[in-house]
């Protein structure tokens, strides 16, 4: 049982990315902002997008060659987490994830193929659940007809389905995994059934699959160690998005307790509701610390023991902290708190969704366990 | 003037010659538990054979190897004395206990002290011969070091101090006090009647109460200062200025480079010495390992010992502090107490019915160790603030939450 690393490095990429994102995240996003897209079809604003692909971030981890920036994955993670610090709501870690599966996994003429439009703003996702359990093998069979296969069954809450362009599907192949590049266009719009989510900002889908023709072009053979790997980035970018959004849930307590009165003292000088709300402060700063050291040491190939332990723990207490963080906010906000209106009702529900999401904290804990002790 | 450069391979020949040493010469258990910090030293037993250890240590030539050599030590530069302090806590060899004089007193001497200070102190303090304590807290204030009420007052050429002290570890052995007094009562601000004294203990007039600690051990003394005389040549820097003194002891702390002696003065504990307790004890007739509760607790141990490591390392980056500046290093001691004491209190619950039993007892395991260690534990959450102070002072300062 030895892992020592204590890796932390915030690279010149990171820093200048960071102070951008800070901007740019904060012009573009507010609660209000948030609450008025709840009611929009996609859940966010195409102009937002488009400004997104301008800074070039849309590929900000894919290779020069195929029209990214060359920063790696690391790099979008401080702008992932001022998305979560201003409530923005857009597809855009669904998107990396996707682009970063085929930067790894495709073989040139995939990569050529896929990742130039993926650069260029062409949105995509990832389909991984067959079932509601994050931890299960990939079942959806594609079955050899001839020169192609066929591709029946049916996916679960994936994310953004509804605004992608490109859908990367999760199969097995004689029971080895798949990675199956599908364009919207190639379904019905019938065949995606929209799910009703308690986090009302984002947008999943299911996604029906009838014996949909599949060309050996569209098909990334993986292993064990892909699969693994990508679902551990989308954790770690689901952290960074929580440690951000904790941060917004403190900002907001903090604003609360330091205005509102009861008794004739502002309820911030109570300790009873001060000392949780450093708690709060001190389990964000934990899960900070342990995202970016993960982002300091993820590797472009398979991940190590060390990121993978780093991803696990970061996914653990980002979204414990911010269940802890979203279920205070709601109770010191008293009557309040009760309220549609308040914005503790979108952190709350932001963290019920944000903890399943590639894995609950048992999971990652457990997944943590089999690393370290057996 | 530690500049020298020295070649990697002489280091690392020196590392070696630093590890074998100690692999022969690290003490055998004594058959009694010892303590982690110098605040356990409870009996002449313990005492003795820590001064022993650290008097082999020095005279082998592995103590105060950064002092001058005119005053018992070698005047090298600090490296070698880091290297062998992270031998010995590599090694876990017992703690230096005169953690006053090695890390206190004796850098401030050579800081800002006289050659005839420097030739009566120093090397009675890396001998160990010349124990030293501290003489800052009193009664009823806490940590509170502005309120502190202890007089010395000039005649001629003496103090006469009077007052009362608490908490002062190894009262009872000391030779020497760091002693923080009240030359002054008139002056504004109050900590500018405060003066610094390297106070003699073994004299008429001071006295010392033990204080019996929740181990059952004993380690403090409440120190009684009654008309008691000593020479105004034992004030350090200028009257009125204690203050200042005492904010630049806590600098020395840091290590050998900042002066200290060196040697070891903590022995810490880890996750993964809880773990190694988990692997010899058993849950439902299974291995504690393999116990899925178990696992879950330990690994959220692990988690949050790694995010205190890794938060010492995310703040020296201001970029990604930027939202809460100073949360980490204004909340470090509240998280690492808490933490250590959630620790302790989980490596008693991994073993079971022995559990139960204490220091003593003759199958305890590890001899009682944690039972002690998670007792013990509650000087750090209690002493230098309490952590609900602490936590008044991280939602006050950094969240800017009102006072109470």
């Amino acid at each position: 049982m030895e892992f020592n690393n204590l890796k932390i490095d915030f690279t010149e990429e990171q820093s200048m990315v960071n102070a951008s994102a800070k901007e740019f995240c904060a012009d573009n996003s507010d609660t209000k902002r948030a609450r008025q897209l709840i009611d929009s079809e996609l859940g966010f604003d195409t102009d937002t997008w488009d400004e997104i692909i301008q800074l070039g971030w849309t590929g900000i981890n894919i290779d020069d060659q195929y029209g990214g920036m060359s920063f790696g994955i690391s790099a979008a993670i401080p702008i992932v987490e001022h998305m979560g610090n201003t409530m923005m709501s857009i597809p855009y870690p669904s998107h990396l994830l996707a682009s970063e599966l085929i930067g790894r996994l495709g073989d040139q003429s995939q990569k050529s193929q896929w990742l130039p439009p993926l650069c260029d703003g062409k949105r995509g996702t990832v389909a991984f659940l067959d079932n509601e359990d994050w931890g299960s093998e990939p079942q959806l069979k594609l079955i050899k007809k001839n020169d192609h296969y066929l591709m029946t069954g049916e996916k679960l809450l994936v994310s953004d389905a509804l605004s992608a362009d490109i859908i990367i599907v999760l199969a097995t192949i004689d029971t080895h995994p798949v990675f199956v590049i599908v364009e919207s266009h190639m379904l019905k719009p019938q065949d995606l059934h929209p799910r009703t989510l308690i986090d009302e900002t984002k947008r999943a889908a299911d996604i029906s699959l009838q014996n949909i023709i599949i060309e050996e072009t569209q098909i990334m053979h993986a292993s064990h160690e892909i699969v693994r790997d990508i679902k551990l980035l989308g954790s770690l970018l689901m952290a960074a998005e929580s440690v951000g959004v904790i941060s917004i849930t403190l900002k907001t307590i903090v604003d609360y307790l330091t205005t509102r009165k009861q008794f004739g003292k502002l309820i911030g000088s109570y300790q009873s509701l001060k000392h949780p709300t450093v708690e709060i402060l001190l389990e964000m700063d934990s899960a900070k610390s342990l995202v970016y050291h993960a982002a300091s040491i993820i590797e472009s190939g398979t991940l190590s023991i060390d990121s993978q332990i780093a991803c696990h723990m970061s996914k653990a207490k980002a979204s414990d902290a911010l269940s802890f963080a979203g279920d205070r906010a709601v109770q010191f906000h008293g009557g309040m708190g009760f309220t549609y209106d308040c914005d503790a009702m979108l952190f709350i529900r932001r963290a019920q969704w944000a903890n399943q999401q590639f894995g609950d904290p048992q999971y990652h804990r457990n997944q943590l366990a089999k690393l370290i002790f057996d | 003037m530690h500049n020298n450069k020295h070649s990697k391979t002489e280091l690392s020949l020196f590392r070696k010659k630093v590890s074998e040493w100690l692999r022969i010469n690290k003490p055998k258990d004594p058959g009694f538990l010892l303590p982690q910090t110098f605040m356990e030293i409870g009996s002449e037993q313990v005492l003795n054979f820590l001064r022993e250890w650290q008097f082999k240590l020095w005279s082998s030539g592995f103590l105060g190897m950064s002092w001058p050599s005119e005053f018992g030590g070698q005047g090298l530069p600090p490296i070698f004395q880091k290297i062998a302090d992270e031998e010995m806590k590599k090694q876990k060899v017992p703690i230096c206990f005169n953690v006053i004089g090695l890390g206190w007193a004796g850098p401030l001497i050579i800081d800002i002290g006289t050659e005839e200070e420097k030739r009566k102190y120093l090397k009675g303090i890396l001998s160990g011969d010349d124990i030293w304590c501290q003489g800052f807290s009193e009664p009823n204030h806490g940590s509170d070091l502005g309120s502190i009420q202890t007089k010395a007052e000039r005649s001629q050429d003496s103090y006469i101090v009077n007052g009362s002290k608490i908490w002062t570890t190894m009262g009872n052995f000391a030779k020497y006090m760091i002693l923080l007094a009240r030359t002054n009562n008139d002056s504004d601000r109050r900590y500018d009647g405060l003066s610094f004294f390297l106070a003699p203990m073994k004299i008429p007039g001071v006295s010392t109460s033990p204080i019996r600690k929740i181990t059952g051990d004993y380690g403090f003394t409440e120190t009684f200062f009654t008309d008691a005389k000593i020479p105004a040549s034992t004030l350090m820097g200028e009257e009125g200025h204690g203050w200042s003194l005492a904010m630049k002891l806590l600098q020395y702390e840091r290590g050998a480079e900042a002066g200290a002696a060196g040697g070891i003065s903590i022995i810490p504990t880890t996750v993964e010495d809880v773990v190694e307790v988990a692997k010899t004890t058993k849950k439902d007739g299974i291995s504690s390992l393999k116990d899925p509760i178990t696992r879950d607790e330990l690994i959220k141990l692990l988690i949050d010992q790694k995010a205190i490591y890794l938060g010492e390392r995310r703040a020296t980056f201001n970029e990604l502090c930027m939202d809460f500046p100073n949360s980490l290093p204004l909340s470090s001691k509240l998280r690492m107490t808490e933490f250590s004491r959630r620790l302790r209190q989980y490596a008693l619950t991994v073993q079971g019915a022995a559990a139960a039993v204490y220091v003593g007892d003759k199958k305890a395991i590890q001899s009682g160790f944690w039972q002690r260690a998670y007792l013990n534990n509650f000087s750090t959450t209690i002493g230098g603030g309490t952590s609900q102070i602490q936590a008044n002072i991280v939602g006050e300062h950094v969240l800017g939450l009102p006072k109470d």
